[in-house]
């Protein structure tokens, strides 16, 4: 079996605030082969967007990152400098954004910003990074697209936006693609036909993707293996089929309960909401950091719970005797 | 339960800011000045003492006991007068941006609020204002009128309100779409409430900064009409004229105009620091 | 007006229709584009309306009409059987408010907690002191009394949100309307809304219009349910005719394409190929028609009525019986 594509372990991303530290990621472990499509699922301020950041060398300055293990595409990013990052940029690793109105530049034209990357790095000529974004662009369902190049990004429609973004990802032959909460932006039709373009890319063409969503619907539809994020950490991980029909973490179990399903959810009844918010991340935290608002707590969640190993992990003291 | 995020205490974040700090003491002892000049000065500003002129500073050998920082050309007492003339600077600062910052503020928050033809005109009338050169208009305006401390304040009002305008319509306009302005008319708030009550408070800070600009803007422009003969009228004291009337001797005794030029320039750097540290301060929380 | 008291609806728009010009730039002349295209809508007391459609399809438009924040081209928008357009102030705050979307700009961030609540009482009660019923409002929505002095800066999303639906309530309107109220906020925090919106709903007897993207919640709160496109009601049904048997394909199309959790679902099915709405090129026909799978020649020929379907169900499609 060949690498991973991402091998991450002990991931620890914090930022200075005022006295004490903001620890926004506590110690995250990732893998991603070739050809899989991982869903890092968690709700806003969980980390997940750090995390996505952290693996394409973007953060903030001021943040302080450490990592037991950092290997991407092969190589060892744990003391990576910014000149080792821009190496992978553009060069297997690409990155799509939420809004693609903000991310593309609106005064040049999309063929000059979906070649100006390849022929930069990749050496190629503007005809061949043409001919590329021409193929790329009719992959990713865009009609006419030669004649497109010279259009600028507002003539386009808010899905076909997103489409110039997936086809400017993919024009350097990344391996490795991470979306940042690609379709949240989106109509459900427009999502719909993404999501579809995303997993056909994906088997076609044999990438990695890390997709970082709050949507459990599109982590259904698209997802091969699930991680579920809560106050920085992987709280429970596991084939996408295993995290949905037998949710471990009383945090996940929540979350599935949260959201109504029509037909399933008995209509106008409370929904079985999870009390309380996430807890602050200044400072240390010891234990689980879900036990102020889990039903089933139990003193021993004073202390973080070993995730025993296996496809399907949990961090939880009471996931086996919690599971139905 | 999540932390809020971490703020030192308001009067902290003050006085860790130098400028802030610098800024507001020298600016806080200009009004003491002008507040208590009667009982501040030593002598009166006015009576002349033609036997006693252009005494020199107390580091001078010649210099006078009576008269700390000596004499001008008329022989009326140079501290007394410098602390007279911060009345004049501090009015003519603050009276402006009283005038220049209501026409300003309403011209540029109906524009940004209202957009369309109110902003068309608005920003025709801010274009207009932009290509009068001050100096000249406010030369002509003074001459007619007749050079007065009121005249001075009325001309400089109707002439600095430009960027108060400019601001506060680049303001309005992305606070217009928040959804908040919508619930203000459906709890049935009128325009001019939501105008003056809703959106002003949430520019202070932007706001609070162009008048520090325009403070000290007005300052320098009464000292330079003043200096000129078209600002304040002779007797009285103003730092411009007082420089003005001393450019005769600044040969052979430059005090009297290092002495009104330093206090001039403290005071519109002063105001500049404040609006600056301001700026920093109130930066970080509007959203 | 016939019948009695309760036979009135709470909320009514009568062929309500708005256009506005839409600059084509410089050399082009303006075009029209129709916001609301005679849009018919009736809201029965005590029942929950849900409004779905997509981006653009006239549902801001609907709901500023329903507020009486807009002055309509034609049709009327009547509250509890009178017009709005000719109602006093007043009496239109008291019959109608509103819960936006985002919590993050729906307050004012200069303002504090019970100012924010207190504010609809002290523009149209004047001279009585709201703190009692704020605070009894607050409490309702579960919204903890010791952040009263707070400004909505240092709230979370799920309180503020609270804020916003006791400033909504403080005056009993008879109708509120939720402007996609759950979509900016997380999962866990949108079902502690809809419980609290549900909560409300049953002990103040609202009437609620629910306008949301969001099917699944859609249909866990509402009674009936119209689906919207550029501006036309397409389809309305109650909400157990909708999700069961959908008889526009627009309607059918939105159906397929929301996820539910559950990885057997699979992906989504495309029917509506790659293309969007364009209320510009809108031709005399159906305005679903370039999109639709299954249209004909005579879908773009003539308007397509609203035809009955079943029991309370009706949908603007001639093919309705094809699918």
């Amino acid at each position: 079996m060949s690498e991973p594509l991402l091998d991450l372990e002990d991931l620890r991303i914090s930022f200075p605030a005022g006295p004490e530290r903001l620890n926004a990621v506590r110690g995250l472990d990732l893998r991603i082969g070739a050809g899989e499509t991982l869903c890092l699922v968690g709700e806003s301020g969980c980390g997940k967007s750090l995390t996505a950041m952290s693996l394409m060398g973007l953060l903030p300055r001021e943040a302080q990152v450490g990592a037991g293990r950092f290997r991407l595409l092969g190589r060892d990013m744990a003391r990576a400098r910014p000149r080792d990052w821009a190496g992978l940029r553009g060069r297997g690793l690409s990155m799509i954004f939420q809004d693609p109105m903000t991310s593309l530049n609106p005064v040049l034209g999309v063929g000059r910003q979906l070649t100006e990357g390849v022929i930069a790095t990749g050496g190629l000529s503007r005809a061949a990074a043409e001919a590329r974004a021409v193929e790329l662009l009719e992959r990713v369902g865009i009609a006419r697209a030669a004649s497109r190049l010279g259009q600028y990004p507002h003539q386009f429609s808010g899905g076909q936006r997103q489409r110039l973004m997936i086809a400017m990802a993919l024009m350097s032959r990344p391996r490795l693609l991470i979306a940042d909460e690609p379709t949240t932006a989106l109509d459900v039709t427009i999502q719909a036909q993404i999501l579809r373009l995303l997993a056909e890319l994906q088997r076609d063409l044999g990438l990695g993707l890390l997709l970082i969503t709050h949507d459990l619907g599109v982590v259904a539809a698209i997802a091969d293996r699930v991680a579920v994020m809560y106050a920085g950490r992987i709280v429970e991980t596991g084939p996408a089929a295993d995290i949905f029909n037998a949710p471990a973490h009383p945090y996940t179990r929540g979350l599935m309960a949260a959201i109504p399903v029509p037909g399933r959810t008995p209509r106008g009844a409370l929904l079985p909401a999870i009390p309380g918010r996430v807890p602050g991340l200044t400072g240390r935290l010891e234990g689980c950091a879900f036990r102020e608002r889990c039903s089933v707590a139990v003193p021993a969640c004073a202390v973080r719970a070993p995730q025993p190993a296996g496809a399907h992990r949990t961090e939880c003291h009471l996931a086996t005797e919690a599971a139905p | 339960m999540a932390a809020p995020a971490y703020r030192r205490p308001l009067l902290y974040r003050v006085l860790g800011n130098t400028g802030v700090t610098l800024g507001g003491l020298v600016l806080l002892a200009a009004v003491a000045m002008a507040l208590f000049a009667p009982w501040l000065a030593p002598q009166d500003p006015y009576a002349q003492d033609l036997t006693a002129r252009v005494l020199p500073p107390f580091w001078h050998d010649r210099a006078d006991p009576a008269h700390l920082l000596g004499t001008d050309h008329l022989g009326r007492d140079y501290l007394s007068r410098l602390i007279y003339g911060a009345r004049v600077s501090l009015a003519v600062g603050l009276g402006v941006i009283l005038v220049s910052g209501t026409i300003g503020i309403t011209l540029g928050l109906a524009a940004g609020y209202f957009g369309g033809t109110v902003d068309m005109i608005v920003s025709f009338v801010v274009t207009t204002r932009l290509s009068l050169p001050i100096v000249l208009v406010a030369l002509a305006a003074v001459a007619l009128a007749g050079a007065s401390l009121s005249t001075l304040i009325a001309v400089l009002g109707l002439l600095l309100w430009d960027r108060f305008a400019v601001v506060s319509r680049a303001a309005a306009q992305s606070l217009r779409s928040r959804d908040f302005v919508k619930g203000m008319r459906a709890i049935g708030a009128g325009h001019l409430r939501i105008l003056f009550l809703e959106l002003l408070p949430n520019m202070r800070g932007a706001l609070i900064v162009v008048m520090t600009l325009e403070v000290a803007n007005a300052i320098l422009l009464e000292a330079a009409l003043s200096f000129l003969g078209l600002g304040v009228r002779a007797p009285m004291a103003s730092w411009g004229l007082m420089i003005a009337e001393g450019r005769e001797n600044i040969l052979f005794d430059p005090w009297l105009i290092a002495l009104p030029g330093g206090l001039l320039c403290a005071l519109v750097l002063a105001v500049n620091l404040l609006g600056d540290g301001l700026r920093d301060l109130t930066g970080g929380k509007a959203k | 007006m016939t019948g009695r008291d309760d036979d009135i609806p709470a909320l009514e728009l009568v062929r309500a229709t708005k256009r506005y010009r839409v600059s084509q730039g410089l050399f082009r002349p303006a075009a029209e584009l129709t916001a609301l295209k005679e849009l018919s809508l009736v809201l029965r007391k005590g029942e929950t309306l849900g409004l779905v459609g997509e981006s653009g399809c006239g549902k801001s438009t609907a709901v500023n009409a329903m507020l009486g924040l807009l002055p309509l081209d034609g049709g009327s928008v009547r509250l509890g059987g009178r017009d709005i357009a000719a109602m006093g102030l007043a009496e239109r705050v008291r019959r109608v408010q509103v819960v936006f979307q985002d919590p993050y700009s729906s307050l004012n961030p200069a303002r504090r907690v019970r100012d924010l609540v207190a504010q609809p009482l002290r523009l149209h009660r004047r001279g009585t002191d709201p703190g009692p019923e704020v605070a009894e409002m607050l409490e309702r929505v579960g919204f903890p009394a010791r952040l009263a002095e707070a400004y909505p800066a240092e709230l979370s999303g799920g309180q503020r949100q609270r804020v916003a639906i006791a400033r909504a309530l403080v005056m009993r309107p008879e109708v509120l309307i939720c402007d996609e109220p759950t979509s900016a906020l997380d999962v866990s925090v949108q079902a502690q809304v809809i419980n609290l919106l549900l909560e409300l709903r049953r002990e103040l007897g609202l009437s609620m219009v629910f306008v949301s993207h969001n099917l699944a919640v859609v249909e866990h709160l509402a009674d009936r349910v119209a689906v919207m496109y550029l501006g036309e009601k397409v389809e309305e049904a109650p909400v157990d005719a909708l999700f069961r048997a959908p008889r526009h394909p627009y309607s059918r199309a939105l159906l397929g394409a929301t996820l539910p959790p559950d990885p057997a679902a699979g992906l989504p099915a495309l029917g509506l190929g790659a293309t969007a709405a364009d209320p510009l090129a809108a031709g005399p026909g159906c305005a679903f028609a370039p999109r639709c799978p299954l249209a004909a020649e005579a879908c773009r020929a003539a308007p397509v009525p609203l035809a009955a379907q079943g029991a309370e169900h009706l949908a603007r499609c001639l093919r309705a019986e094809a699918a």
